[in-house]
């Protein structure tokens, strides 16, 4: 994130507006960040199509496409297999259920958490690199076919 | 050959004499198809092995620890039964001990039943309690970055969000705590004649000013001015206002929503009895409607449905345990009828007594 840089576009998508109010006024304070947000799964698909975001922070449960199915059409499309995808779950129980669809996410992090830790975990997603991703997609293909 | 079919070759071998071997196929909806072998060497009836049963599955699977309970009960059940039959015991001891193996199997269903709704607590309180805890801790935050960088003047903002949501926060939990209070505090008051339509007036009053405005047009009302209960206004007022406000957030917006109340007779059991009278309300709604698996679960506490925890449905599982806890004291009954579909809703069901008949003096 060095000044030469762009700023990373981070797009946000949970059903809670307070939540995503918090994280688009406090990560722009702690780096070079434009944040985008969506309400819901399939207006989040909408705006990583439109604003191709640099990092995608995804939470589990929402109303209509939820975070699963979700991160699942991400990776399928060549266009979005790449994009480093960080999963919100509430429950330590969630993120056991959803054990094949976490093949697809590259970091997991427990709700509630402050603006610092999401730039934390962001920068953790955005250093899994392209064969460690490759790798795990190939998991989450896997477990699709049973 | 599996590992399954040589187990019980090789048992086979080792007792030649078998003439108990059966094999089932049950099909449970927990467990896939499973194969049963139950096999009973003859000659053998005290000490050692009984005999063997083989519980298969048609493809690897690791049992779940509520599955290994149910195996084992089944075996426990196959053990009695062979048991008798090696025994001689009569039919009736065997009988019992089924009978036995049953009353367990009860009483573990009630248990897992009994699970279940902790782990529903622990996820319905989990999803209303994290929300205003993240908007606190997140402007808190923010508020603490902006002091670092001397960003003072985004500060005020922050501190009245973070303050909004910690007000949230208390109001949850002192909702949680007036439940339990509530629980023992029901039965607490001294019956009187309640009128029904004073009672709707007031729980009207009683929601909030966006949900009774809602409710202006959706809300039809059928009932009779003169009709009245045997009970507490302040009871009967809050079954109310909670029925009539998740009719309202359980629905498209602008959906219809009826109110009615009426007397219906309960017949006499023998002819000297007169035929007696209940008082019927009737709260029906036209949204989202209850899955029927899952109505049973409905009035108990903290209990939410599987779908509104993924919603935007504020709600912490208590205001329908409070309504069957007032109904209930009030010597009342509380019940719901639902098929489930989308748009045909539920009809929630109120039955509460009726002032008893003054007994008329000769004049």
């Amino acid at each position: 994130m060095s000044s030469t840089m762009p700023p990373l576009k981070i797009l946000i998508v949970d059903d809670n507006p307070e939540l995503l109010d918090v994280f688009a006024h406090g990560l722009p304070l702690l780096g070079d960040f434009t944040v985008f947000t969506a309400e819901d799964g399939s207006s989040g698909l909408e705006a990583c199509y439109q604003h191709r975001p640099d990092c995608v922070v995804v939470d589990i449960r929402m109303p209509g496409l939820n975070g699963q199915q979700l991160v699942k059409t991400l990776r399928g499309d060549p266009a979005t297999a790449q994009t480093p995808i960080i999963v919100l779950t509430a429950l330590p129980h969630d993120q056991a259920e959803f054990s094949s669809f976490a093949a697809g996410t590259d970091v997991f992090v427990m709700k509630p958490l402050v603006p610092r830790e999401l730039v934390e975990a962001i920068k953790m997603a955005l250093f899994v690199d392209d064969e460690e991703r490759a790798q795990r997609l190939r998991l989450l293909v896997e477990e699709g076919d049973e | 050959m599996s590992t399954v079919d040589s187990a019980v070759s090789a048992y086979t071998a080792l007792h030649r004499n078998h003439p108990y071997e059966q094999t089932y196929q049950v099909a449970m909806r927990d467990l896939r198809t499973l194969r049963f072998v139950a096999t009973l060497p003859a000659g053998v009836a005290t000490g050692g092995a009984l005999g063997l049963l083989l519980v298969t599955l048609a493809r690897p699977h690791q049992a779940s620890g509520s599955e290994f309970w149910v195996m084992l009960l089944w075996g426990a059940w196959v053990l009695a039964a062979l048991c008798g039959v090696a025994a001689g015991v009569s039919w009736r001891t065997s009988h019992n001990l089924m009978t036995r193996m049953t009353a367990l199997r009860t009483q573990y269903d009630i248990a897992v039943q009994i699970d279940a709704l902790k782990d529903q607590f622990i996820a319905s309180v989990n999803h209303e309690l994290r929300n205003p805890i993240m908007a606190m801790m997140g402007y808190l935050d923010i508020i603490d970055i902006s002091l670092v960088q001397s960003k003072l003047d985004l500060v005020g903002g922050y501190v009245t969000r973070a303050v909004n949501a910690g007000y949230r926060l208390r109001e949850l939990i002192n909702s949680i705590l007036d439940t339990s209070r509530e629980d023992q505090t029901a039965s607490n008051f001294v019956p009187t004649t309640v009128n029904v339509r004073d009672a709707l007036d007031a729980a009207l009053m009683l929601l909030n000013p966006k949900l009774s405005e809602d409710l202006q047009t959706a809300l039809t009302i059928r009932l009779p001015d003169d009709l009245t209960i045997w009970g507490d206004a302040v009871r009967l007022r809050r079954i109310i206002a909670n029925l009539l406000s998740n009719a309202v957030k359980y629905s498209p917006a602008g959906a219809p929503v009826e109110f009615s109340a009426s007397l219906i007779p309960i017949p006499g059991k023998s002819r000297k009895e007169t035929t007696q009278y209940l008082v019927e309300m009737i709260v029906r709604d036209y949204g989202f409607g209850i899955p029927p698996n899952q109505i049973s679960l409905l009035f108990n506490r903290f209990v939410r449905l599987p779908r509104d925890l993924t919603s935007r449905i504020i709600g912490n599982g208590l205001g329908l345990h409070l309504c069957k806890v007032l109904a209930e004291a009030m010597d009342g009954a509380i019940w719901v009828e639902s098929n489930g579909i989308v748009g045909d809703g539920s009809t929630f069901h109120v039955l509460l007594p009726t002032p008893p008949t003054p007994v008329m003096l000769p004049s």
